[in-house]
């Protein structure tokens, strides 16, 4: 156990399935994944290159957590 | 310390506004880690996902009042302060039932240290200038074993199942891997290299105790308050390392025998 695999995240991974994590807390990851790149397309004119590198940091984990959730319910329907 | 970084820091009266945003989110990541533990996960990720948002917001506001030194250093304070509730969002997601609980690690950790790495590209150079490998390779081979006494002081504490089932070499020795990495490195790059170093810009000597909070308060998904206060205290210990040598090598390697120890091996050894 650690600050990002806990007693309480690892409950709520055994005892629920992908499914439901995904469209419960996956949906909210995914609706901030599209402001924050709304937010940035928006920005492209007229911040600094170094400020929209700020929205990187949380775009980029996001994309790939974006990634792992398709690919696992697409893993899913095929089975 | 007494660095030329550090002697190039601005005046706390400049910061006023940083430091207000810095306590607010603190306060909000420890709000939502109360959450998560007396709620559920989907109100602490609610919570989360919104000062994600917020703090992007506050990056592109600070921006355009701040001059352009200050704007640098704002805008990269809010980007270390973003990992914190993305921490939470990727741990809540990310685990898959079918991989190995220490898969799980892996998976969280990728796209978290992906993120460290994006947090590291935004903040003044001569702040991510702080050499892993520079100071002397004793001093930081003494802290990195510390990790083994602590190890066995988390274990003690909490007691995990063993989440290898044998002492087959191929797994201790990818578990291990994985640990080091994910949990070692990562960790520490984002609590002690990271945030710790914006805080002690923000707060001076302060931002130790206040990353070791943090980095304690991240710890209450194990519900057991000797574990929080076990955080604490090691959070303390290594943020005084990285204060005193100036390099993060050592703290790295500590954790990431922390949790070999604590994960893989005295649950194999005690249990």
């Amino acid at each position: 156990m650690s600050s990002t695999i806990s007693h309480l995240t690892r409950e709520f991974v055994l005892t629920r399935s992908y499914e439901s994590r995904s469209a419960t807390i996956g949906i909210i990851a995914i609706g901030l994944l599209i402001v924050l790149l709304a937010q940035k397309e928006l920005a492209r004119g007229s911040r600094t290159p170094r400020s929209l590198r700020v929205l990187d940091v949380a775009i980029g984990p996001l994309v790939v957590m974006f990634f792992v959730i398709v690919t696992v319910r697409l893993l899913h329907l095929v089975r | 310390m007494s660095s030329g970084v550090e002697a190039a820091a601005l005046p706390l009266a400049k910061f006023g506004r940083l430091r207000l945003v810095a306590l607010a989110s603190l306060a909000t990541v420890g709000g939502a880690e109360a959450l998560l533990v007396l709620v559920g996960p989907l109100a602490a990720a609610v919570v989360d996902a919104a000062l994600l948002l917020a703090l992007a917001l506050a990056a592109h506001l600070l921006e355009r009042r701040a001059g352009a030194h200050e704007a640098v250093r704002a805008t990269g304070t809010l980007a270390v302060l973003m990992l914190l509730p993305l921490l939470r969002l990727l741990s809540l997601v990310m685990p898959v039932r079918g991989a190995s609980e220490l898969g799980w690690y892996a998976l969280v950790g990728v796209p978290l240290l992906l993120a460290v790495v994006l947090a590291a590209r935004t903040l003044p150079p001569e702040w991510t200038a702080q050499a892993m490998f520079r100071r002397p390779a004793r001093l930081q081979a003494a802290i990195a074993l510390t990790g083994i006494p602590l190890g066995l002081v988390a274990y003690l504490i909490l007691r995990p199942a063993e989440l290898v089932r044998s002492a087959e070499p191929t797994r201790l020795v990818a578990g291990s891997l994985v640990l080091v990495v994910f949990v070692g490195f990562t960790e520490e790059l984002l609590f002690r290299g990271l945030l710790q170093r914006v805080l002690r810009e923000l707060f001076g000597s302060a931002g130790i105790a206040l990353a070791a909070a943090v980095y304690a308060v991240s710890a209450v998904g194990s519900l057991s308050a000797g574990y929080v206060l076990f955080a604490g205290v090691t959070g303390l210990f290594f943020g005084w390392c990285v204060a005193r040598t100036r390099a993060l090598l050592g703290v790295c390697l500590a954790h990431g025998l922390l949790a070999i120890g604590f994960v893989l091996a005295w649950p194999l050894l005690w249990g």
